[in-house]
């Protein structure tokens, strides 16, 4: 059974003045433990895409099944709290909450889902050492490194035990070596958590990383590639 | 969570903060000031109504007041005296006669209200005493007298002169007698004093040559204010065919200053809190627009809508309530020590006590308002906060997103 299911997914933008057909019939359909890369030139629709399935945004016509329910009738309300307990996100930038530290900003999605503390503390800190940041639990976003903080956006995504990760270019702000660790820790907890993650990005070296790569075009899948191995 | 993180994003424009955090401070300061300046003139004005004139009870018989009929005298006077001076509770007690009648001098005359009285026990109840600017009170000696100072010199009088006063009796025969100034009174009321005259009550019996006392007015004070109604009550029982009136009955203006003083002081400060509400909502709609790609965040990892809004109210009110609690203290304090050294109004002093307010204002330290003011604070931020806190639930995330 498939995680994530889009039928014939569209999507127009300002439909009654300047119509931009950002989405034009995306199906796809990913599986629990994808490890898969959504590449594609500047304005081909990633990032519309990747809304739609994260239930940001709502397909003008179209629907997105996530496990076979379909999120696309949904209301504002029920959407944000699918979102909390269903998806883990991980932005370009401004991931976190500046007044809080690392560690609180891992602990807040868990606060927001009503965890038990006891939960919250043991989970934050496993996440938080899985991610290498054992010891900067204590720091403010403002303290640390652009790859750190995509760590701790990576921590807090995986804290709410969410269905699948969905990234927007997560390596956009980082230079190669902390793109290099981001990859390798995503890749680690995708082999050893089966955290599913579905990531968009422009970067070659991501792109060779991915298991599967699915290509846009103006809105349409032109490939879909599946690397063994 | 939610609260720590609203108090910390306060912090986030330190300036910014400071300044409303300033203005709220300001505002509460000089509101709180202000009601506590009106507060203690009205409960300065009432204490001195109270002690020095009106007392907390007042009893007379029902035809008395309208008339101040000489004839309309209390019966068995001296019984209710000795039985009032020995109920516990009662602090102090004075009889008094009340005749209307004229002051003769060789500088002219006026028509004067002369009040006889036991000196010692009026002293205790009103402090008349003290009242005595000139001369002395009631010094030994035959027929001496008190007058208002503004009478003397508007007769021409002085300490040791002789003037006679002439009233009617019961039957219209116009009896005098002849009186000496042993000393002048100011008792803060110049229209009282330009017709006050005190003399012994035993004396003026002589002059009317009866033994019975004509006490017209019998004036108490008790031992705790707050037990008025319940005296008044007990003693309407006990002398049904007497009218037995406290202070709010004897003084409804008095009685309606003191409860409409609450209400205006609320509304005064209604009308502060409403131009910091203004400071408010323009302050939390700079912060939520430019955190708009932070709230956009929160609500695409699935911070729903009720929650932001919690957070946005949360974060104004700790605003609002931060200034309002250092403007409080600082209240507070300022208050205290105003209350002990008293506010010199004396440059306008003439002005003043003629309307029975005292040169000197003491503030009152009730803190009393304190919480009502707090409570005002925090319904006043939250409506602050509803108009930005909408703005940030109109975000959308997506949009809100992709500025990043
Ligand atoms: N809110 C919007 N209103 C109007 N047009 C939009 C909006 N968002 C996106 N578009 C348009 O939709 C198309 C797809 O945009 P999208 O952001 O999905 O592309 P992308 O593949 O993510 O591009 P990039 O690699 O630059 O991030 C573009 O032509 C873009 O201009
Ligand atoms: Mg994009």
């Amino acid at each position: 059974m498939a995680v994530i299911r889009t039928v014939d997914l569209h999507k127009i933008y300002d439909e009654d003045t300047v119509p931009v057909h950002a989405l034009n019939g995306v199906s796809l359909a990913v599986e629990e433990g994808e490890f898969t890369a959504i590449v594609g030139p500047s304005g081909s629709g990633k990032t519309t895409l990747l809304n739609m399935i994260g239930g940001l945004d709502k397909p003008s016509r179209g629907s997105v099944f996530i496990d076979e329910q379909d999120i696309t009738s949904y209301s504002d309300n029920q959407l944000i709290d699918f979102r909390l307990k269903h998806i883990g996100f991980v932005f370009q930038a401004y991931n976190l909450i500046p007044v809080l530290t690392a560690y609180e900003n891992v602990e807040f999605i868990m606060l927001l889902q009503k965890r038990p503390k006891e939960e919250r503390r043991v989970r934050a800190m496993e996440l938080l050492r899985a991610v290498g940041l054992e010891e900067k639990t204590e720091k403010r976003p403002t303290e640390l490194s652009g790859g750190q903080q995509q760590r701790v956006a990576v921590a807090r995504a995986l804290a709410s035990k969410p269905r699948f990760v969905l990234a927007d270019e997560p390596t956009a702000n980082l230079d190669s070596k902390s793109t290099a660790g981001l990859l390798d820790l995503m890749q680690e907890l995708n082999q050893n958590e089966n955290a599913t993650f579905i990531f968009s990005t422009h970067d070659q070296r991501v792109i060779d990383r991915a298991r599967r790569v699915l290509t846009l075009e103006d809105g349409k899948i032109v490939s879909d590639e599946t690397r063994q191995g | 969570m939610i609260r720590k993180i609203a108090w910390r994003n306060i912090w986030r424009n330190r300036t910014r903060s400071l300044v409303i955090i300033a203005s709220v401070v300001m505002g509460l300061w000089a509101g709180i000031f202000v009601i506590a300046l009106s507060r203690g003139m009205v409960d300065q004005r009432k204490e001195k109504m109270i002690n020095e004139q009106l007392s907390h009870i007042q009893l007379h018989t029902p035809g008395f007041k309208e008339k101040q009929k000489l004839a309309d005298f209390i019966p068995g006077a001296a019984q209710i005296l000795d039985s009032l001076r020995n109920m516990p509770g009662i602090k102090a007690v004075s009889g008094r006669s009340i005749i209307n009648g004229m002051l003769s001098a060789p500088g002219g005359g006026s028509g004067v209200q002369i009040i006889g009285i036991d000196p010692g026990a009026e002293n205790r109840l009103t402090g008349l005493e003290k009242k005595v600017v000139e001369g002395t009170y009631f010094p030994d000696g035959k027929n001496r007298i008190l007058i208002g100072r503004a009478l003397a010199d508007k007769l021409g009088l002085h300490i040791g002169s002789k003037v006679v006063l002439t009233f009617l009796d019961t039957s219209s025969n116009i009896l005098a007698g002849a009186f000496r100034i042993s000393g002048l009174i100011s008792t803060g009321d110049i229209r009282l004093d330009k017709v006050r005259v005190y003399a012994r009550s035993d004396e003026l019996q002589r002059v009317l040559g009866t033994s019975r006392p004509f006490i017209h007015e019998i004036a108490l004070l008790l031992e705790n204010d707050e037990e008025v109604p319940f005296y008044r009550a007990q003693l309407k029982e006990r002398y049904p065919r007497l009218m037995v009136e406290a202070w709010y009955d004897l003084s409804p203006e008095l009685r309606y200053l003191n409860e409409m003083m609450d209400v205006f002081l609320y509304i005064f400060m209604g009308i502060i809190m409403l131009a910091l509400a203004f400071g408010l909502v323009n302050t939390m709609l700079m912060a939520v627009l430019e955190r708009s790609r932070e709230l956009g965040m929160l609500m695409a990892i699935g911070m729903n809508k009720r929650r932001l809004f919690l957070m946005i109210v949360s974060e104004t009110v700790m605003l609002a309530l931060t200034g309002a609690v250092i403007g409080m203290v600082l209240a507070y304090f300022s208050i205290l020590i105003a209350s002990h050294r008293g506010i010199d109004l004396s440059m306008v002093e003439q002005g003043m006590e003629s309307f029975g307010i005292s040169a000197v204002l003491y503030p009152s330290a009730d803190i009393a308002y304190y919480p009502g003011i707090a409570l005002m604070v925090i319904v006043f931020s939250v409506i602050s906060a509803i108009y930005p806190a909408r703005k940030a639930l109109k975000l959308n995330p997506s949009e809100a997103i992709r500025k990043i």
